[in-house]
């Protein structure tokens, strides 16, 4: 399949179209038949690189007018270019060697997670956990709009914008804030072969005691 | 000496197809269309996850064709990310029928995928409000007389939110995807009823969207053929729409492309019993009969002379 982009006077996309490669007249016949002015554009180019349709890689095949067309893109008739006019972000500029829009900062290359956060014009090491969430630039963290309960679980809620405090399981259990979890005075054992226990608090003894024994195959 | 024998008993001018003349052995007859527009792209660079793009709309229209008579269609191509889907046309007797392509899927920490753009609709409205958790709006199917109104493609669907899902639709319905509930888009639903159930293709199934969810985790509008793309398998790049029909793109960093429109036309066997020629960069994807209909499904833009 080729595709072509129709163009209205003042260089805008206003339709793209798909037509069969054998068709070799393509160009003659959408303007024939439909007005205005039709431009081939190409599905695999992108930022004016060729990426091969089958492993989305880029590869050596020609790039076509820097980006695939669509509805809404300008046409650069002096560079022979297609591209959004709308930058992804406020702040990106149009970097003409690709006609895509890039950042003020590049992207560190060891965070490959890393994910663009207007607010703050820079990369956030890692996507929000929350939509609601500020990231800090300094610590490199996010920042939930109500500061978590001291020394007690809790979890967000987004919806609520609320943290909602989960109990501890036994009065005597601590909590760690590290792990955001309760945790008891003393290690629960470990069930192995020889072994072959599951454990419950109790909490008036302070120790663990075994109770249904784990299913032994052998 | 003999008279002139009149063979031909109508004439008219036509939009695109000139002056022609009706042959009274091969007479007018009813043609039914289903036009399916382009796929919306997937949201891209969304910090939350870009919404799957919203499947293409859907026209079913009838109408009569001329044996003889040239008429010229496009197909919608699918949308770039972030981008709505292009229209899918089909012109007669200076009338333009319409089948709106999908709407995209949005980002930058705004879930939501396109609504998709019926023929009495539009496809400038991104579904989803500018917020997580929504889902892209269903869009609408122009109704004939002979459809239940109502029908509609879903659209695409956003920060754990699936895609709705629209009536007489199957398949691709959106689906929580993420190992974590906020990497997570979803796909618009299909469009399938009896006819284009015979053509074995699935039409306008929505984008499977999200950020960071793994291969496999991610749903999209799921069909063996025609439906929509994939979900983002990796945190970089959204799958575009598979087998080109209508589906919407990916979400993800990158978003994906939008799958391209289709039109499937049939008549009642006996209406008509000549083979229609495609020309003009016209593509028969498929063809056959079913339940006493001739149909052909047409992947890209052209020509048609019955």
């Amino acid at each position: 399949m080729a595709h072509y982009a129709q163009i209205d006077k003042n260089n805008i996309v206003i339709n793209v179209t798909v037509i069969s490669d054998n068709f070799t007249e393509a160009i003659e016949w959408l303007t024939d038949s439909f007005g205005s002015t039709w431009i081939v554009t190409s599905y695999n180019t992108r930022g004016n690189v060729h990426y091969n349709p089958e492993t989305g890689e880029p590869d050596d095949g020609t790039p076509v007018h820097y980006n695939y067309a669509s509805i809404g893109y300008l046409w650069d008739s002096e560079n022979q270019a297609f591209y959004s006019p709308i930058p992804t972000y406020p702040s990106w500029v149009l970097d003409k060697s690709t006609y895509t829009w890039v950042p003020p900062v590049p992207k560190p290359t060891d965070w490959p997670n890393a994910i663009w956060n207007e607010p703050t014009v820079c990369w956030a090491k890692n996507p929000a956990p929350f939509f609601s969430w500020s990231y800090d630039v300094t610590t490199e963290k996010w920042n939930p709009p109500l500061p978590m309960p001291a020394g007690i679980k809790a979890i967000w809620s987004e919806a609520k914008q609320a943290w909602i405090v989960i109990p501890p399981p036994y009065p005597s259990w601590t909590y760690n804030e590290y792990l955001n979890a309760w945790i008891p005075p003393e290690e629960a054992p470990s069930s192995t072969k020889d072994n072959p226990w599951d454990w419950s608090w109790d909490d008036v003894a302070q120790k663990w005691y075994p109770i249904n024994p784990l299913v032994n195959n052998d | 000496m003999s008279p002139i024998t009149e063979t031909i008993s109508n004439a008219s001018i036509e939009g695109f197809g000139g002056f022609h003349a009706t042959d009274t052995t091969r007479p007018p007859f009813t043609a039914n269309f289903y036009l399916f527009g382009g796929g919306g792209g997937g949201g891209a660079n969304g910090s939350y996850g870009g919404g799957g793009g919203g499947a293409g709309g859907v026209l079913n229209f009838s109408t009569t064709m001329t044996p003889g008579t040239t008429y010229s269609f496009l197909i919608g191509a699918g949308g770039a990310a972030n981008s709505i889907g292009a229209n899918t046309t089909f012109t007669y007797t200076g009338t333009t029928q319409t089948a709106y392509g999908g709407g995209n899927g949005s980002g930058s920490g705004q879930g939501g995928g396109g609504a998709s753009g019926g023929g009495s609709g539009n496809n400038n409205a991104t579904g989803g409000a500018a917020n997580y958790g929504t889902q892209g709006k269903a869009g609408g199917k122009d109704a004939g007389s002979d459809s239940p109104p109502n029908v509609s493609c879903g659209g695409g669907g956003g920060y754990s939110a699936a895609g709705a899902v629209g009536t007489y639709s199957f398949g691709g319905t959106g689906k929580y995807a993420g190992p974590s509930y906020w990497y997570c888009g979803a796909g618009g639903a299909g469009f399938q009823d009896t006819i284009t159930a015979a053509t074995g293709y699935q039409f306008s199934g929505g984008g499977g969207g999200g950020y960071g969810s793994g291969a496999g985790n991610s749903f999209a509008g799921a069909a063996t053929y025609g439906g929509g793309a994939g979900g983002s398998g990796n945190p970089s790049t959204g799958a575009a729409g598979t087998a080109n029909r209508a589906g919407g793109g990916g979400g993800g960093t990158n978003g994906g492309t939008g799958g391209s429109g289709a039109i499937l036309i049939y008549w009642t066997t006996t209406s008509y019993t000549g083979t229609p020629s495609f020309t003009a960069g016209a593509t028969v994807q498929a063809s056959g009969t079913y339940n006493g209909n001739t149909w052909y499904l047409v992947s890209t833009g052209g020509s048609v002379t019955f």
